[in-house]
């Protein structure tokens, strides 16, 4: 009876949604701590604490994280709308966006190389400047791991989303559409949703740079992948 | 329903063109770039698929919960490649997010002086 509950999808999933609610409350009450802290903290010290195994666990887990493809896909339609409505501006952000895709893997690569890190390390920390969906994906593809990838993306959308609005102001980047577009293409998803709390326009624009910084990553990414493999 | 089916069926032709065509892409991004492109075209309209599409990009982070559990187990395998993570995460991200800031912020300065040039 038990090791057939435990065998089937309901438990991983309802384990992922469980988290997930609980790490939305979480957020409610203390602002500092984000939900992809919080609930995979709480999935991991569940099963430390009922000893179900991992793979246990990935027979629900996996179906959650399947829809990663899709959602990845359907970011085609922000991109889309953001495009429609920015169209005058456009050439600027798409350019700007492009020169943080480049910037991300030129730092991500020469950090690596200069402070010492493993192959595997550097084919996983690449990507992670882009939105977690397509890191994880451009991970597995350059053949490095999409766990470490998704930890590493998820802590640097967090680490851009705290200073970034502060440090681009320091620096005289005050302008509304050019540090909006600098924090989507250097700390994603996590970053526009800030600002999106902030006000809609600077979270359109970041997230329009984050959906250009999904399609601009991977292109520029092809010579290293066809270098690496 | 109509909208979810369109998004996994470009899904499932960036999957084609990336296991079967050899396209040397991530298979879900090929998925986005097609359904760009056909957006832009006109060939699918943004009605059909703006509220799917909504639904899951807005609960994409618990898409990521189970990848993210695995990786808390991931992190003490670190290694010798932590003191790359801390600074690729601090001061690499600022240095991204400064050199993309700077660089719109004079691309935007450029386009209104030719605007103004112009009228």
């Amino acid at each position: 009876m038990k090791d057939s509950l435990l065998a089937d999808p309901l438990l991983g999933t309802t384990l992922t949604l469980a988290a997930y609610a609980a790490g939305m409350l979480l957020y409610r009450k203390f602002a500092w701590l984000h939900p992809l802290i919080s609930a995979p903290l709480l999935v991991y010290l569940c099963l430390r604490l009922s000893s179900i195994s991992w793979e246990t666990y990935q027979i629900g887990g996996g179906m959650v994280s399947f829809f990663l493809g899709p959602a990845t896909v359907a970011m085609a339609v922000p991109l889309y709308k953001h495009a429609m409505r920015l169209r005058r501006m456009l050439p600027s952000l798409l350019l700007g966006a492009l020169v943080g895709s480049a910037a991300g893997l030129i730092v991500n690569a020469s950090c690596v190389l200069l402070f010492g890190g493993t192959s595997e390390f550097l084919r996983s920390a690449l990507p992670k400047s882009v939105t977690a969906a397509v890191a994880v994906d451009l991970s597995g593809w350059l053949g490095g791991s999409p766990g470490l990838t998704a930890a590493l993306t998820v802590l640097t959308g967090l680490f851009g989303s705290v200073t970034g609005p502060w440090l681009l102001r320091m620096c005289g980047v005050s302008d509304i559409a050019a540090s909006s577009i600098a924090i989507g293409a250097a700390a994603h998803g996590i970053g526009s949703a800030r600002l999106m709390s902030d006000s809609e326009e600077q979270g359109g624009l970041s997230g329009f740079s984050m959906a250009a910084s999904a399609v601009f990553t991977p292109i520029l990414l092809l010579p290293v992948h066809a270098w690496l493999l | 329903m109509r909208g979810f089916c369109i998004i996994m069926g470009f899904d499932g032709a960036g999957f084609l063109l990336h296991s079967l065509a050899g396209v040397p892409l991530p298979s879900h991004v090929l998925g986005l770039l097609l359904l760009t492109a056909a957006l832009f075209l006109g060939i699918v309209k943004l009605e059909w698929v703006e509220a799917s599409a909504a639904f899951l990009t807005k609960h994409m982070m618990l898409f990521f919960v189970p990848l993210l559990a695995g990786a808390a187990g991931f992190l003490p395998a670190l290694g010798d490649s932590w003191l790359a993570a801390a600074v690729s995460l601090t001061l690499g991200t600022a240095v991204i997010m400064l050199t993309s800031g700077l660089a719109t912020r004079w691309l935007l300065r450029k386009r209104k002086e030719r605007t103004a040039d112009e009228g």
